[in-house]
């Protein structure tokens, strides 16, 4: 008959698992003793009690191929043995366990009994697997009740086996996904295998499309979508770093480890977050303006004096966007941005910079670091942005802030604050005394002050869309 | 009547409707045609465990079938709260049998009797502390006191909600 492969085959990890090869005498001995050799060699070596040596553990980590040799060769001598590898008899894995220390059991016990006993040993461990059952069950027979509380002490913790270690990947991860955040950080902390798993892209990139704006039908929670204002962080601190705001440098770029940690900034998110999205609605994103070339920066006065009612569709939907892309997608080809700027003029923008630079101030260095900084941006795994959007729902749920004042370095008095802009770390402000300021949030100092502007500056903007960095907008139409 | 040949050489006669269960079988079977008294051997599943898997497939034998192919996971089965009374009781099993139970499932293809194992093994991790997975799973922690510490504060944001 013509048998068609198997769908899903496990990987070779566990190969030794579930298709174990046909076992000979010579084959278990081979697995055990520290030389491993023809039948007649290795019946004569005793229970070796040298077998949890260092040397024979390294024999022990070769055995697998010495086996699988032997048992090619012997099949044919052999018919119809049963297996007798499971999984804790892979040297590998034994290796690793500590057991009762038998050889010191043994060094107790008078000499005649100590052959007898490791006689009893060897005769088992060279035993096929139905020959172990039945000697088992016979020693279980005539084992009297204390002996069996023995028995039953000693199996109680052997009977534990690390399934998700031992599972093939993708059906620990299978399993891994049926659990929650909590759980999945919890099993992250068991051991390093375990973390490899519970931290997988995968499952995260999951938990995000569970939670991420909508409720999750299984626990009834669920997390805020952000505007893309969160995923040019790293590209702030990012050029920050190259010499414009020596303060931010030091506080480099949030990694994604950062950001799941540090406490208190955690704290300060949800306040700057929120108190951006109600006042970054004063200026229209500029790929709302459509046209020949969306992207271009100057935005018509009118769009300044008359706010257009913004619902935030234009900037609140590059996660979102990344959200229902990634749908299609494995995790980490992060769309970057599918909403209004057409694939052609991305290149007709960079085209457009000179020609864009009397109206706009370049505040940070070259855009080929922001191209970097959205490069990595992209790798930003799956699990610091879940972590970054618990903390700040359970921070807006709780309404938990942080209040700190910003000290513009020169002014004697207050300046008027007519608008702002938040770019995180960078807070942009417009001022009635015709300044606009840029700070650092993190470190909360002023890192940047703009002067050029006769009167007041109504309006600011981080302008992202082309590398650009801050659009500052005068009274009458003066775009600086 | 289906003629099985587990990994030990231990021949199993099942039911047709009971095989099928089994995508694999099933596939075999559509390709061998009216091979009356073919055997399918099964060459990665012992008669042990293979005799546990058709208890599975005798019980659940008229349930719908499973859609064929669906990898995306919905919300609701993702749930693994949802194991009814006779799966629990069939699924009390050892470690180590649950294990070679998921491995068999997954090669034989039935993806309920798939889903229930992964969803028994997630409800032994679920609601544990670090240290209570350990030693349910009997596994030794293999981190510095350093590297435990760091992933602890960087885990930190989960646990309290």
């Amino acid at each position: 008959m013509s048998a068609t492969p198997p769908p899903m085959l496990p990987p070779p990890r566990t190969a030794t698992t579930v298709s174990p090869p046909p076992m000979t005498l010579s084959t278990a001995m081979a697995l055990r003793t520290p030389s491993p050799g023809p039948m007649a060699a290795a019946a004569t070596t005793a229970w070796s009690l040298s077998s949890r040596s260092p040397t024979a553990t390294v024999l022990a980590r070769a055995a697998p191929r010495t086996a699988g040799a032997a048992a090619t060769g012997a099949t044919s001598a052999s018919t119809a043995v049963a297996p007798s590898v499971c999984y804790r008899h892979r040297p590998d894995v034994r290796a690793k366990e500590p057991r009762v220390d038998l050889d010191a059991l043994l060094q107790q016990l008078p000499a005649p009994a100590q052959t007898q006993v490791a006689q009893m040993w060897t005769t088992f461990a060279a035993s096929s697997s139905r020959l172990r059952e039945t000697i088992l069950l016979g020693l279980l027979d005539a084992c009297c009740m204390p002996q069996l509380t023995v028995v039953s002490r000693a199996i109680a913790p052997v009977m534990k086996m690390d399934l998700i270690s031992q599972l093939p990947m993708e059906l620990a991860l299978r399993v891994l996904q049926y659990l929650d955040a909590k759980s999945l950080c919890r099993a992250a902390q068991v051991s390093k295998a375990w973390a490899r798993l519970a931290n997988d892209d995968v499952l995260w990139h999951r938990m995000c499309l569970q939670h991420i704006d909508k409720r999750c039908a299984k626990c009834g929670w669920g997390l805020p979508m952000l505007s893309r204002k969160r995923k040019r962080t790293r590209c702030s601190s990012d050029s920050s770093t190259t010499g414009v705001a020596p303060a931010a440098s030091s506080s480099g770029a949030p990694g994604p480890s950062s950001a799941a940690s540090g406490d208190g900034k955690g704290d300060v998110r949800p306040a700057l977050t929120s108190s951006s999205t109600s006042l970054s609605r004063v200026p229209a994103a500029p790929t709302s303006c459509g046209g020949q070339m969306p992207i271009v920066s100057t935005i018509p006065v009118s769009a300044l004096l008359n706010p257009p009612s913004s619902d935030d569709n234009d900037d609140s939907d590059d996660d979102d966007d990344a959200m229902r892309a990634c749908l299609d997608q494995p995790p980490l080809k992060r769309v970057k941005r599918s909403g209004s700027v057409a694939p052609g003029s991305i290149h007709g923008s960079s085209a457009a910079v000179p020609e864009r630079q009397g109206m706009t101030r370049h505040v940070n260095g070259p855009t080929d670091t922001a191209v970097n900084a959205l490069h990595r941006n992209r790798r930003r795994n799956w699990k610091a942005v879940y972590a970054e959007r618990l903390i700040i729902e359970r921070n807006w749920r709780r309404n938990s802030h942080l209040v700190f004042p910003l000290v513009p370095p020169t002014a004697s008095l207050q300046p008027r604050i007519t608008a702002c802009h938040l770019d995180e770390p960078f807070l942009m402000t417009s001022s009635m005394d015709g300044l606009v300021r840029l700070w650092n949030l993190e470190t909360r100092t002023c890192v940047q002050t703009l002067a050029g502007h006769r009167g007041a500056v109504t309006g600011v903007h981080f302008d992202e869309a082309n590398g650009t960095r801050v659009v500052g907008r005068a009274r009458r139409d003066r775009a600086h | 009547m289906v003629k099985l040949l587990s990994s030990d050489n231990e021949k199993i006669t099942v039911a047709q409707d009971v095989a099928v269960r089994s995508m694999l079988i099933k596939n075999m079977l559509e390709d061998i045609g009216d091979a009356e008294d073919a055997e399918i051997p099964l060459p990665n599943v012992t008669a042990r465990v293979l005799k546990k898997v058709i208890e599975y497939c005798e019980h659940h034998k008229n349930d719908p079938m499973p859609p064929a192919e669906e990898d995306e996971l919905g919300d609701e089965r993702r749930r693994s709260d949802d194991i009814d009374e006779w799966d629990a009781d069939y699924i009390d099993v050892e470690q180590e049998l649950l294990f070679e139970i998921i491995l068999a499932a997954n090669y034989m293809d039935i993806k309920p009797l798939l889903d229930l194992g992964c969803k028994t093994v997630a409800n032994m991790i679920k609601g544990k502390t670090t240290e209570e997975i350990r030693k349910t799973f009997n596994i030794t922690c293999d981190f510095t006191a350093e590297e435990e510490e760091q992933i602890r504060r960087e885990n930190e944001w989960a646990e309290d909600r």
